[in-house]
């Protein structure tokens, strides 16, 4: 994978004499982000190769989850109902995380729910990110009345109250899995939009797509092959910030009975129906949340480091020695 | 500034109209009102006296006319569940919401801002760090989880404080603390590289060549002219407490219009969510408007043109 | 020429780093100079010599751990003002030494008005009232010729033109009668009939107040008619200090000469304008030897290797970072 930015934060030191002293000019031009800078960035940010981590571990067991799951997720004991953790089994395999009010192995329910949790959040942010993105590229490049008619969608979506209208459709149209996804698209395809028009309209000035317009290449060589490579790394951080977005929505949806329905799992359905044992079962709620929360703070935690790093300004921090400061000089002497 | 502020307040009514038409077609063409309503095993004739009595049988046109003229007269017609006026029964609701999500932004804002300015006191040391990652925690926060953790330790370990209700200030304390949270995070990563953003620009170099110190420089000109970002994120973000009261209201059975909404949707009255959903979305439509308001207010170049 | 005066600022052998991905920028490498009482003491070069991060060190407003003061002193009236604690070292400015800057627009606060930014000076210095410290902003903006000053202080900053603006920053500068002020490009931005004001307004506020004033500035032009003692800097590093009426009639460095042969209506014998050849260095790599070497036309061997210490020119006040000085200097002559 090969992530290209434009713009690079050089040193001006022109012959002009009538430059002010030491200006910083952003000059333009792509700079490819490789996986070894990748790497380097990543070994010495600590927090963040541990969040990478947790995250590539959690995605594996998600993958894996029906063939690693230390008891069956569905099966219920009710002589093993509501142990605490560490308790062994009939099988002589033990409860890691204890049992549910069914009996139900926590940690193996959780592993199945990693598959749901963790997927409608990837799909949602597909679904959202290619129709957002794709708007925003129709809106930014040929502006006139389409962009009017797309941004003024955009201003109304987001003056919506957006949990509320999702809770308000689940309802009309009933909960699981494939509308989910889809409510959960229809309520933040406008960030994307907004970042892709933003940026379209500001490519679109540059002397490289005036240049292809002038050779004569068509509307959607130049989208597809010119633009679109400039919008990958912002769209990238976006989506992994709204990866962890939607799959916290996606937990109170379920938490509050209008997501994922039983008898399949997903981490917010856990949460509720730890709920009512809260002061009997601690373990349900507290585990099935902290789960959550790690995730989208790993997640979080990625998206800030991809971003510092796609900032070709700020990139040099996480590249140099001397990691300390967030502000850079070049930078300061504008 | 008075055209300024017209232009802002025609775009709101817009918006709001807008809003009225999606609720109603989301309402209505989605499915039948009148089957929704009543239980699955219903009879015929009972779906079919229903829909003479919702006025259903009507022409789409003169529903949505219907719908369009009671609304804008604020009469969302009769709640199913309690038997009077929908919108009634959202405006009882709508100051308790309003106290939660005052008391949240109240919280958040103030506390957000001092920690953004304070990371950017040092940038690099513990402290900028440690604001960077309390602020991830807040954004990444799950928050009805966090709720109950804490009714678990403060009300069922400690019994410092009420699991639930409404009333005195230390129902209001934990469902503040649990909603504050998320944008605790989000305003203060963004005061932090607004400030930071600022701090490099000439007139604060131009401040600290007058005398000033850098934490001087940082509160008395740096955070005010850092204000747009930071409004604009308060803004968006006490549009997502009014969102995420929905969740928090059920909860600590605040009684609020979130736990209504829940409340409507479980007995499938129609004018109550509509009426709950139209409430909502124009207060999110008054805080943006108040955020325009707000630029206008503190950035002299606008307030001229 | 300064026989008489009291040095107010002595710079030993400063030199400030920067650390960026590309390496540590050297900004500037072992600066000495002084200012006097009613003395103008003109830096020039090119983008990116070093001038503006010099009064940056100067000022105290480099911030570690990215800029760093890596060796020198600078003292004020005898006092060291970089080991100096910074609960102190902040009041001197203003106070004692004050700066205008390039861009007044950028460097005004754009949410406050000018008359509070002028008598912020008396606030923060003086711990005189709001109110009080207002009508003083009058005053100074008076002082500065600004037309109908007790109606416009009460404007913001994008309400002026450029050079109204200079004159904001420059009154903000003089409040507090400063011994020293320094100027950073003041005219750069501004229309050419607007410079010659500005600049007439400095000089006769420093003779009216026997300031030390640093003129930083890439225009020999405007220098040339202010200033009493002229600094060269190239990557950094003075190529060539002196009189400014004898550093211009007769330089003693190839970069001086090139500086002076670059720009129109000078007294040089050349009759066309020759810029010279090539780019500064990129201050993260900055040549062996002399940094100039790869651009100088007289650049010997020993010009590749060894790095000339700038020395006095005998029998003159000034010196020259050259090799071969004497040659320049002959020829010129």
């Amino acid at each position: 994978m090969r992530i290209s930015i434009r713009a690079s934060a050089t040193i001006d030191m022109g012959t002009n004499m009538s430059e002010p002293a030491t200006k910083v000019t952003i000059a333009t031009g792509k700079v490819g982000l490789s996986p070894g800078m990748l790497v380097r960035g990543l070994l010495r940010d600590k927090v963040t190769l541990f969040a990478c981590l947790f995250l590539t571990i959690l995605a594996t067991v998600a993958v894996c989850a029906p063939w690693i799951t230390p008891h069956d997720p569905m099966d219920q004991n009710l002589f093993m109902r509501h142990k605490p953790p560490m308790t062994s089994a009939d099988s002589g395999l033990v409860h890691i995380l204890g049992t549910d009010a069914l009996g139900r192995d926590l940690l193996s329910r959780l592993m199945m729910g990693a598959q749901v949790s963790l997927s409608i959040g990837l799909l949602g942010v597909l679904v959202s990110g290619t129709f957002g993105v794709t708007l925003g590229l129709i809106a930014g490049y040929y502006r006139g009345w389409i962009d009017d008619i797309i941004m003024r969608a955009v201003d109304v979506m987001l003056g919506f109250p957006t949990l509320l209208v999702a809770l308000f459709v689940l309802f009309v149209i009933g909960g699981g899995y494939v509308n989910l996804v889809l409510v959960l698209a229809l309520t933040r395809w406008m960030i994307y939009a907004r970042v892709a028009r933003g940026m379209t309209m500001s490519l679109r000035e540059e002397p490289f797509i005036e240049g292809a317009r002038v050779i004569g290449a068509s509307d959607f060589r130049i989208i597809t092959r010119h633009l679109w490579p400039n919008l990958l790394s912002p769209v990238l951080v976006l989506a992994t910030l709204e990866v962890a977005r939607l799959i916290l929505a996606e937990s109170a949806l379920s938490f509050l009975g209008f997501g994922i329905q039983p008898p399949s799992s997903s981490w917010g359905l856990e949460v509720a129906g730890g709920r009512s044992y809260i002061t009997t079962a601690w373990w349900i709620v507290t585990f099935s949340g902290a789960i959550i929360f790690l995730t989208a703070l790993s997640l979080n935690l990625l998206a800030n480091w991809l971003r510092a790093l796609a900032d070709p300004v700020q990139r040099w921090r996480w590249l140099s020695k001397h990691t300390a400061s967030q502000t850079n000089p070049l930078k300061e002497r504008q | 500034m008075t055209r300024y502020v017209l232009r802002r307040a025609f775009h709101s009514v817009g918006v709001a109209l807008t809003v009225l038409v999606l609720v109603f077609f989301v309402g209505r063409m989605i499915g039948d009102p009148a089957v929704l309503i009543l239980p699955v095993d219903a009879r015929a004739e009972q779906v079919e006296e229903l829909r003479e009595r919702l006025g259903l049988n009507a022409p789409l046109s003169t529903q949505f006319l219907t719908f369009v003229t009671g609304a804008v007269r604020g009469d969302f017609g009769v709640s199913f569940w309690q038997q009077v006026p929908a919108l009634g029964l959202v405006l009882e609701r709508l100051p308790s919401t309003l106290l939660l999500a005052a008391a949240t932004m109240a919280i958040s804002i103030p506390l957000a801002i001092l920690l953004g300015a304070l990371a950017v006191l040092n940038p690099g040391s513990w402290a900028d760090k440690s604001v960077t990652v309390a602020s991830l925690s807040g954004v990444s926060v799950v928050d009805f989880w966090l709720g109950l953790m804490l009714i678990l330790i403060f009300s069922v370990q400690l019994g410092w404080l009420p699991t639930s209700g409404y009333g005195d200030l230390e129902h209001l304390i934990l469902p503040a603390v649990v909603l504050a949270a998320s944008p605790l995070g989000r305003i203060a990563q963004i005061a932090r590289s607004a400030v930071l953003d600022e701090m490099s620009k000439a007139y604060i170099r131009a401040a600290r060549a007058k005398g000033m110190s850098r934490r001087r420089a940082v509160f008395r000109h740096g955070l005010k002219n850092a204000f747009v970002p930071i409004i604009t994120m308060a803004g968006d973000e006490t549009t997502s407490v009014l969102n995420g009261a929905v969740v928090i209201e059920t909860v600590f059975a605040w009684p609020g219009i979130g736990l209504l909404l829940i409340q409507a949707i479980q007995r499938r009255d129609l004018p109550l969510i509509e009426s709950t959903v139209f409430t909502v979305a124009v207060l999110v439509i008054l805080t943006n408007l108040f955020v325009d308001l707000a630029y206008a207010y503190l950035n002299p170049r606008i307030r001229y043109n | 020429m300064t026989h008489g005066r009291e040095v107010l600022v002595e710079v030993n052998n400063l030199s400030v780093e920067f650390q960026t991905t590309e390496g540590v920028l050297r900004a500037v490498t072992g600066l000495s100079y002084t200012v006097s009482q009613g003395e103008t003491v003109a830096i020039l070069g090119e983008s990116g010599s070093g001038k503006s991060v010099s009064i940056e060190a100067l000022m105290g407003i480099i911030d570690p751990p990215n800029g760093r003061i890596t060796s020198g002193e600078i003292r004020f009236r005898g006092t060291n003002l970089l080991t100096m604690p910074t609960t102190l070292r902040h009041r001197i400015n203003g106070e004692h030494i004050a700066m205008i800057f390039q861009d007044a627009l950028a460097a005004l606060n754009p949410s406050q008005t000018v008359g509070k930014q002028i008598g912020e000076m008396f606030t923060l210095h003086r711990g005189i009232r709001h109110r009080e410290a207002f009508q003083y902003a009058i005053e100074l903006m008076n002082r500065v010729r600004i037309p109908a000053a007790a109606k416009r202080a009460h404007c913001y900053p994008h309400e002026f033109s450029g050079g109204m603006r200079q004159r904001i920053m420059i009154a903000t500068a003089i409040a507090l009668e400063p011994e020293v002020l320094i100027a950073d490009e003041p005219t750069t931005a501004l229309d050419v009939t607007v410079q010659s004001q500005i600049m007439d307004l400095l000089t006769e506020l420093r003779t009216e107040r026997n300031m030390g004033l640093v003129l930083i500035s890439h225009d020999l032009g405007v220098v040339a008619d202010v200033a009493d003692r002229v600094l060269v800097m190239y990557a950094g590093q003075i190529m060539e200090c002196g009189p400014l009426r004898e550093v211009y009639r007769t330089p003693s460095h190839p970069y001086t000469i090139g500086l002076l042969n670059s720009i129109p209506n000078n007294q040089s014998t050349q009759e066309r304008l020759q810029p010279i050849k090539g780019l500064p260095p990129s201050p993260v790599a900055i040549p062996p030897g002399c940094p100039f070497h790869p651009r100088c036309p007289s650049a010997i061997e020993l010009c590749h290797r060894v790095l000339p210490s700038l020395e006095k020119l005998p029998g003159t006040n000034r010196a020259s970072a050259c090799h071969r000085k004497h040659e320049v200097l002959d020829n010129a002559g």
